[in-house]
């Protein structure tokens, strides 16, 4: 059985999640809010891992440093 | 027996994580390869040579897509992970070497000669780009992939440099001459002086 551990949110958000996981005939908040967890956290990862314009101005400076490029 | 001379045998991973040394193992064992030492004759970041061509100066050919792939097929060549993403469709034998990054980037002060003032975002920028290329190269089909480790070669030569062999099976490389070029006096004690 996975792990579990609390965190406490404002009853006004729950209330709003409930409404939400009502709409879209998920009966549990708790799962409801995983599922929206699991989602942001992989966007942001993807987000993260991403190999960016920024990344890619910095290895190329760095390259031309030691000479590895023009 | 010799490498295909429909294929383009690439070493690559990022600067500075154990291409040359590779591109010396596959030389030892009299694997064809090609390079240019005039332009960057070996010094005491690469005391072997570095086995580059244009003096590992090819990147910015592979970005104009002006570099000429035709000519090198059947010879191994260095292409390290920036300039991997510009490689055209084709049909290519890559053995991707990975090594600490921590050492990666010592390996580069120590080249430059000057201390990292922002190691921490230069670290990630680089992890990104060697995951990206990583990927890159197990999605191609156009691409028949070997990955080695710096690290475990030093380690273990003789299993890590098996691998190596069997993976180019086409030529009937010297296996001891090989295992007996990697000069462990050399980079064991680069890894400690680290």
């Amino acid at each position: 059985m996975t792990k579990k551990k609390k965190i406490l949110i404002p009853v006004s958000i729950f209330r709003k999640i409930e409404k939400l996981a009502e709409r879209e005939n998920i009966d549990s908040v708790e799962e409801y809010v995983v599922k929206l967890l699991e989602k942001e956290a992989a966007k942001k990862k993807n987000k993260d891992d991403k190999f960016s314009k920024e990344d890619e101005e910095k290895v190329k400076k760095r390259l031309k440093a030691l000479g590895y490029m023009d | 027996m010799g490498l295909k001379n429909d294929t383009n045998y690439i070493v690559s991973g990022l600067e500075r994580s154990g291409t040359s040394m590779i591109m010396q193992i596959l030389y030892a064992g009299g694997v064809p390869v090609a390079f240019d030492s005039s332009s960057r004759p070996p010094d005491k970041n690469n005391p072997k040579g570095y086995y580059e061509l244009e003096g590992g100066k090819i990147i910015n050919k592979l970005m104009e897509g002006i570099f000429p792939f035709e000519k090198y097929k059947g010879k191994f060549i260095k292409i390290t992970s920036f300039g991997m993403r510009f490689l055209p469709k084709g049909k290519y034998k890559v053995i991707y070497t990975k090594r600490n990054i921590e050492e990666v980037l010592d390996s580069m002060e120590k080249m430059a000669k000057k201390k990292d003032d922002n190691r921490k975002e230069i670290k990630e920028s680089f992890l990104k780009l060697d995951k990206l290329v990583q990927e890159m190269i197990r999605e191609r089909r156009d691409i028949d992939h070997l990955f080695v480790n710096y690290n475990q070669i030093i380690k273990n030569p003789d299993k890590n440099i098996v691998e190596i062999s069997d993976f180019i099976k086409e030529v009937k490389a010297d296996l001891n001459k090989m295992i007996q070029s990697v000069d462990l006096d050399l980079y064991r004690n680069r890894e400690m002086n680290f």
